[in-house]
């Protein structure tokens, strides 16, 4: 299924990393300052798209910022808010942090870390979006 | 009789369970009920006042503000009965809104005891004669205000959301409703509006979305009212037992 993700990043030197998967298939991209994927994803009809930041660089604090993700047409809009960030923290950095960082971020579309940012979708979006609205009871 | 051996709460119940406008629009979250309620078509003179709207996404100080944007394309209105004092009411409306921005109905009926409310146009206004012959005492009235969409014109899907927990509560009429218009409500199809229809909707409990296919001006009318006003609380219990008594 094609995925559009519009990604912002902050970096000095080292260019952002990131591996795009769900569960059958990946891609790996390096990414600008400004970047508009066009990736293809197989996806299940309940899956997870996960992006993998995998080359933090402590010393030049490269940043990733998700700024939009459009899945089969559908732009999933203030959805991508309820993607999770889960890092994988430098230890010795990790060590240092008192109290202890969250295991999990959500809201969460910018990328501090090394670790997993992962939203669930199911297929067709338009429905998954639907479904968002109706069985919200805030 | 039988009756008279059956536990008083069960008597009672069978005897008095009348119908209940409360019930009706508050509990059932019933997607949409059509009114027997008629109107005049306006003439060309009034269409074109109804098309010729302020910044409807200004006025209510939306924060994306851009008339164009993903959600919205051409999607506009006037308001014609409401609070007097528009700044005051926006900022007092605005205290409420923590998690959603709440629709314009429920923001008027939220303050109408609070603030003052009036006509913004003279008593022979088409509109407000209209209006006067279902809602004749203006302290039933909330908000009287048109949508307008032009061809090709559209509101993205969306759910609106309600200070007071409302279901069926705004009162739709379609004043200028050619062929291609649509108005999709999340699993229940599209709603059967014809061009001079009254309908009471709820646009609290699914996602819902507008679109203009023709090739004319889409105006509607949309009122917030006191649903136990007489003529109103008749008409809606007459649609509910037309439709399931």
């Amino acid at each position: 299924m094609k995925i559009r993700i519009d990604i912002e990043c902050l970096y000095k030197n080292t260019k952002p990393v990131c591996i795009f998967y769900s569960a059958d298939s990946s891609v790996s991209k390096t990414l600008s300052s400004k970047s508009s994927l066009e990736i293809d994803l197989a996806l299940r009809q309940k899956d997870r798209i996960n992006i993998d930041f995998v080359n933090k660089d402590d010393q030049d604090d490269n940043v990733v910022i998700i700024k939009k993700m459009i899945v089969d047409g559908i732009d999933l809009q203030h959805f991508i808010y309820k993607g999770c960030f889960t890092p994988r923290y430098n230890t010795e950095w990790y060590e240092e942090q008192k109290p202890r960082p969250p295991v999990v971020y959500s809201p969460c579309t910018e990328l501090r870390h090394n670790g997993v940012w992962s939203i669930d979708v199911t297929i067709p979006i338009w429905k998954m979006m639907m479904e968002e609205w109706t069985n919200d009871e805030r | 009789m039988m009756k008279d051996n059956i536990p008083k709460l069960l008597k009672d119940s069978i005897e008095q369970n009348t119908l209940d406008i409360d019930i009706i629009t508050k509990k059932l979250k019933l997607p949409w009920l059509k009114l027997d309620i008629k109107l005049d078509i306006p003439n060309k003179d009034y269409i074109r006042e109804l098309t010729s709207n302020t910044d409807w996404r200004s006025r209510w100080n939306y924060p994306d503000l851009v008339a164009d944007s993903y959600q919205v394309k051409g999607w506009n209105g006037d308001v014609f009965f409401g609070p007097t004092d528009w700044k005051k009411f926006l900022n007092e409306a605005n205290k409420n809104n923590n998690e959603h921005n709440h629709d314009g109905d429920s923001k008027c009926r939220w303050l109408r005891q609070e603030l003052d409310y009036d006509w913004y146009v003279d008593p022979d206004h088409f509109l407000r004669q209209q209006i006067k012959n279902f809602l004749p005492n203006d302290r039933d009235i909330n908000l009287v205000n048109t949508f307008h969409l032009p061809p090709g014109g559209y509101v993205f899907p969306h759910r609106d959301y309600a200070i007071d927990g409302m279901g069926l509560a705004k009162i739709y009429i379609a004043l200028k409703w050619g062929d291609g218009n649509t108005f999709g409500m999340y699993g229940c199809g599209n709603i059967p509006i014809k061009e001079g229809d009254v309908f009471l909707l709820n646009n609290y409990t699914l996602p819902h979305w507008v679109h203009n296919g023709s090739d004319d001006d889409r105006i509607v009318l949309d009122i917030s009212a006191n649903l136990h006003s007489p003529i109103i609380k008749e008409k809606v219990i007459q649609a509910f037992k037309r439709s399931f008594c």
